[in-house]
């Protein structure tokens, strides 16, 4: 059976690709209108 | 977009993720070039952008879009062995998606790049004969043939 997985969204954009860059883990940016 | 547990799972196995509303940061909408909404963009962790997805895509496209954007980052390391099988993962688990074609040719150009055996772009070609024949990477790949 899946479990749900809730994704740890960043909502700062400079820290996560600082983040990123240390992690050496790329970045996935969700640009989105619809309400939060 | 993101209430697939496995689309969620994948995301959060390989991706630092940032969810970006446009009415609360309007200047990213300007950074980023945005031009319509839902837009995922995958950045390398050097912060250049692999891929850039404008609309709405059921799971199966989604993963096999954000797959397909490491395989082009292991592509920009010149990995060619690990943008090869990331590339033949996005085929093996996604062959009926949009993606598939485009990462059954990059495959191909990845096992070239690797080799330089004019040989593996002929054989690229063959498998578009079999495979994904009307698609705009048949055209592409039809050069070799």
């Amino acid at each position: 059976m899946a479990t749900a997985t809730t994704i740890g969204w960043h909502k700062d954009v400079d820290a996560a690709l600082r983040e990123g860059r240390e992690q050496n883990r790329p970045i996935l940016l969700d640009f989105s209108a619809a309400p939060a | 977009m993101y209430t697939n547990p496995r689309v969620a799972s994948f995301i959060t196995s390989h991706f630092v993720p940032v969810r970006i509303h446009i009415k609360e940061q309007p200047a990213m909408w300007h950074r980023f070039g945005i031009r319509w909404t839902p837009t995922v963009m995958v950045l390398d962790p050097d912060g250049k952008e692999q891929r850039r997805i404008e609309g709405f895509l059921p799971a199966d496209e989604l993963e096999a879009q954000l797959e397909l954007a490491l395989a082009f980052a292991a592509v920009g390391r010149k990995d060619w062995a690990e943008a090869e099988r990331e590339f033949h993962d996005v085929v093996d688990r996604f062959p009926n998606t949009e993606a598939a074609p485009e990462a059954l040719y990059w495959a191909g150009v990845s096992r070239y790049s690797a080799s330089h055996n004019g040989a593996e772009l002929k054989e690229l070609g063959r498998q578009f004969r079999e495979r994904y024949t009307n698609t705009s990477w048949a055209k592409r790949a039809s050069v070799w043939t």
